[in-house]
């Protein structure tokens, strides 16, 4: 009996998410790093919290952005390295899906984490209580919309030379709208503004993300494998 | 003809635009050349070494 | 079947080669003669605009540039998609040969556009959505030859860069409908023909450009389009030919 591609796809996550909590320092760096980064723009721009409160949302989505980079290394390299992806690719079941559930777990560990811990950058850059579950919830849909095009270019940079560079250069074009309209309703939190507009939009990315990236994805990766 | 490169008083920013504009299609076309020209040398270097 | 013929035909390398060194020159002809012509109906017989004065006038070049930043994307995604879904090399050289293009009149754009901005809203540059997004087509144009350069294989090479051509493809129409789509400082789409919100005195010129643009496009393309076939096939007999 010929397992489907969701159970496929379910084996991959299990697997994947096993893989990665027997090394549960390494899920912890990309959230550290993001924490370094929150806390620099107080020491460097300046401690006053209602000035600090006019950068929170940048402050916030750049952090976010670049600690999603520096996890996307890790979504294929090791399984590349040891000739993994190259079976996912020869076992005949969809490797649109059992990538699409890579990209999960990566937001699984990453971008959900660093939603949910958000709040503790947000204090500290005079973000105000009411808005915290705002926060939370942009940082939680951006990112994942962050982790499905990240999966496009880790794929495309899979066989290149220096590809953790390339990997982030390729990376942000794509990912302006989600930071642009992320920021934006981090903002209107902030100020106490309407939110749906732009969570729609984000929404939206994301809708087309799941739709679309994997399949780019795969067609990436097959080629880097070739 | 003075009013000409005036420009009604834009002329610092007419001119510089024409300028930059097409001194990049100048450059496009040049550019482009070179790379045939080297592309040729290249395979004629080639040539020459396996007849 | 005739239309197979001729498809066939744009597969083979060296007569794509030399169709394109045929046909460069008449291109080239074609485009100065009509850029010329344009100049003078632009800056010489347009009259100036009731509220820009003769500022307007960077229209005549800023447009054109503009139009082809966008119009050289589409084509090197078209060009990419064709190469991967048929699997022809000529196609890919194709797609090759245009970003360094591409790349130079998004530089253009931008630079022109902020030479119109600066008189015309106070600001070099204002991060409103058109000038992000052409901004997000330049780092595109350089993501795509950086991830050619970055791989060592030419076919994986060609495959990969198809793939990110397609996927940046997404910001085309961004760049063209955000105008309409958010409130932005950059002036919307302009009627040109007829209901024209503008005098044809002023129009033609633009048209006329943009047709120039169109044909200077071909020219240094097909150009580019030699070198590159000329390095992909430098092992082939025809090569040896055409050089000795």
């Amino acid at each position: 009996m010929k397992a489907g591609p969701l159970q496929a796809a379910r084996l991959v996550m299990v697997r994947d998410l096993r893989l990665a909590f027997r090394k549960p320092s390494q899920l912890l760096q990309p959230l550290m790093f993001f924490m370094i980064v929150a806390t620099l723009f107080p020491l460097t721009l300046t401690p006053e919290l209602s000035r600090l409160r006019d950068a929170a949302p940048g402050v916030l989505w750049v952090g976010a952005l670049l600690s999603s980079l520096l996890a996307l290394e890790f979504l294929f390299r090791e399984d590349a390295q040891d000739g993994t992806l190259e079976q996912f690719a020869l076992s005949g079941q969809s490797l649109t899906w059992m990538l699409f559930a890579k990209t999960c777990v990566h937001w699984l560990l990453t971008g959900l984490p660093l939603a949910l811990s958000a709040p503790v950058a947000a204090v500290g850059l005079g973000v105000p209580a009411e808005a915290m579950w705002s926060v939370v919830a942009a940082l939680a849909l951006g990112g994942f919309a962050l982790s499905l095009i990240g999966a496009i270019s880790a794929g495309l940079t899979l066989g290149a030379r220096r590809g953790g560079v390339l990997l982030s250069l390729l990376t942000l074009p794509l990912a302006v709208p989600i930071l642009v309209f992320g920021a934006d309703a981090t903002q209107r939190a902030i100020t106490g503004g309407e939110i749906a507009p732009p969570m729609y939009l984000l929404g939206a990315i994301a809708v087309l993300g799941v739709t679309l990236a994997p399949l780019a994805a795969a067609a990436a990766v097959r080629i880097g494998l070739e | 003809m003075n009013e000409f490169f005036a420009m009604s008083g834009y002329g610092q920013y007419v001119w510089p635009a024409f300028g930059i504009g097409f001194g990049i299609v100048v450059l496009i076309y040049v550019m482009a050349v070179s790379s045939l020209a080297a592309a040729k040398q290249e395979a004629k270097r080639r040539l020459e070494m396996n007849p | 079947m005739a239309t197979w013929t001729w498809f066939h035909r744009f597969g083979s390398p060296p007569w794509v080669y030399g169709f394109a060194a045929r046909w460069a020159p008449w291109f080239g002809g074609a485009a100065v003669l009509s850029m010329l012509i344009a100049l003078y109906g632009g800056l010489i017989l347009a009259p100036p605009d009731y509220q820009q004065k003769d500022a307007f006038r960077i229209v005549y070049i800023h447009a054109p540039v503009a139009t082809m930043s966008m119009a050289v994307y589409s084509t090197m995604a078209v060009a990419a998609a064709v190469g991967l879904i048929w699997r022809m090399k000529v196609a890919h050289a194709a797609a090759a040969a245009c970003a360094p293009i591409g790349a130079w009149f998004t530089v253009a754009t931008l630079a022109t556009g902020m030479l119109w901005g600066k008189p015309m809203w106070g600001a070099y540059w204002v991060w409103d959505p058109r000038l992000t997004s052409e901004l997000v087509l330049l780092f595109l144009y350089f993501g795509y030859m950086g991830l050619r350069a970055g791989i060592e294989d030419p076919q994986k090479a060609d495959k990969a860069s198809a793939v990110l051509a397609i996927v940046g493809a997404v910001n085309i129409p961004i760049i063209k409908y955000s105008v309409n789509w958010w409130n932005s400082l950059h002036q919307p789409a302009t009627r040109l023909i007829g209901e024209a919100d503008m005098d044809w005195s002023m129009v033609w010129p633009l048209l006329l450009m943009l047709a120039a643009f169109f044909l200077y496009f071909g020219w240094v393309m097909l150009i580019r389009l030699r070198a590159e076939l000329l390095r992909r096939e430098r092992n082939a007999s025809w090569v040896r030919e055409v050089v000795a």
